[in-house]
């Protein structure tokens, strides 16, 4: 039997069991710690896979349609239950099934009970609205501490992206030096013989005021072709991946220049950075 | 007010906490993936605006099901798509076996900044020479049960092999592909 569900174990992780088959497999993973680490272990396939595929523009009113959805959901939200449970508690106290007209003393009685229950209600929303603008403080911590990991989260996954690349076989390396207006910017330029993508590591550039940024050059007979924009961290340093449309050995020079926000159609600031592509330099 | 250039992390906890423009800003940044999955699975548009519908909608109706311990949020935003295709072509409302693949568009990258761009072009280069990395019959396995939704018989059925050789196919294409991958620096993150 045990034979039978671990055949199942493949198609449990690209989704493609029935709901038997799928209820039948987590009861066994329940009780196999083997097989539960087999299946977190293939999980990586399956969240990876979808990334292979191109891009594609959903149709225009999907977003419309959504966000339509969404702000009734938050109206809806926004009336307090508390609130909306004494409407409905006072509808019926007026409005019986059956129809008939309440007596006076009844109403006045009502209508006491009603101020009363409106009284708590309402201390009952102050009360709610103090808890949610704790709920968004914290909520506001929790987004600037997250900032940070998410930050060496990020560092982190593209070191490893660039360690693949630049440890691969054959990996060709060229040396790239700052011009006279950076005289210490330094960097190494990882490529594997015909390959269109690459790793540029940089270190020594200067920090540039706000509405400037870096930009990437690949130069291909005096034609420089942009090849990405970025700014440098407090020490200085970026790391870039870089995607050329054709191998970027065949290009003969690297360049960085000082650009406005958004980056420029061809070089207009301070060239920073200029190394021809050769291994002999 | 969200900036668009918040981490994916950053705008799952502005959506827990009922920012709509967060949400706009999700959808800008993932709803071609996520359209370009529902695509592949159903080659239907209408089906796939549905799927892109539906998808952001549970982000947003289902925000504290998101675990981040379990995987990035564009994992789990596809997981969400794909469960939903599943759905849709065992209902049978579409029949991908009988449909020619829609034509599809390419756009750029909105949302993304040009780094991003250029990580992602780099990330589906890599990730498309991992699968031709695979012998065919394995990865012809791999793309039925999980792109088209098709049960194990099915894959039999229209590969015209026995059960068992498609079931030896998926177990060493996944061994393989997750070999593959990991060698290319992807991890479970």
């Amino acid at each position: 039997m045990e034979d039978r569900i671990e055949e199942l174990l493949p198609f449990y992780v690209l989704g493609a069991l029935t709901l038997d088959e799928r209820d039948h497999v987590e009861a066994y993973l329940q009780t196999n710690l083997e097989a539960q680490e087999w299946v977190e272990e293939m999980t990586l396939v399956t969240t990876v896979l979808p990334r292979c595929v191109d891009r594609v523009d959903a149709s225009p009113q999907v977003k419309k349609l959504l966000m339509e959805r969404v702000r009734e959901h938050r109206g809806a939200q926004q009336f307090p239950a508390s609130l909306r449970g004494l409407v409905d508690r006072l509808r019926q106290l007026f409005f019986p099934k059956g129809g008939t007209v309440l007596l006076p003393v009844m109403v006045a009685s009502i209508l006491v009970i009603a101020i009363g229950s409106l009284t708590w209600a309402l201390s009952l929303v102050n009360r709610a609205s103090e808890l949610d603008q704790k709920i968004a403080n914290l909520q506001e911590q929790l987004v600037s501490q997250g900032l940070v990991i998410d930050r060496l989260q990020e560092q982190l996954l593209n070191e490893r992206r660039v360690i693949a690349q630049i440890s691969a076989p054959g990996v060709e390396v060229f040396d790239i030096a700052g011009t006279d207006l950076q005289p210490q910017a330094r960097g190494r330029l990882f490529v594997k013989p015909d390959s269109q993508t690459g790793s540029l590591l940089l270190s020594g550039l200067l920090p540039l005021e706000a509405g400037k940024v870096y930009q990437l050059w690949l130069i291909q007979d005096d034609l420089p072709v942009a090849a990405g924009v970025f700014t440098v961290d407090e020490q200085g340093q970026a790391t870039l991946q870089l995607q050329a449309t054709q191998a970027i050995s065949s290009y003969n020079a690297l360049g960085v220049s000082v650009e406005p926000e958004g980056g420029s159609q061809q070089p207009t600031g301070d060239i920073v950075i200029f190394s021809a592509l050769s291994k002999d330099v | 007010m969200v900036r668009a250039d918040l981490s994916d992390e950053q705008l799952i906890r502005l959506i827990a906490s009922r920012d709509g423009t967060a949400l706009e800003y999700l959808y800008e940044r993932y709803s071609a993936s996520v359209m370009g999955l529902a695509m592949k699975m159903l080659a239907n548009r209408a089906e796939a605006d549905e799927v892109v519908q539906e998808t952001f909608w549970r982000v947003w109706s289902k925000t504290d099901s998101f675990r981040a311990d379990r995987g990035t949020l564009l994992s789990w935003i596809f997981g969400i798509a794909h469960n939903l295709c599943i759905d849709l072509i065992r209902q049978q409302k579409v029949n991908p076996m009988n449909l020619e693949e829609a034509p599809i568009v390419n756009i750029a990258d909105h949302g993304m900044n040009e780094a991003a761009s250029i990580r992602d072009a780099v990330e589906r280069e890599q990730l498309q020479s991992a699968m031709d990395d695979l012998p065919s019959d394995q990865r012809e396995v791999i793309e039925m049960a999980f792109f088209k939704g098709l049960t194990r018989q099915e894959i039999a059925k229209v590969t015209g092999v026995p059960l068992g050789t498609v079931h030896t196919r998926a177990r060493l294409g996944l061994q393989k592909l997750r070999t593959s991958l990991q060698a290319r620096g992807f991890d479970q993150d």
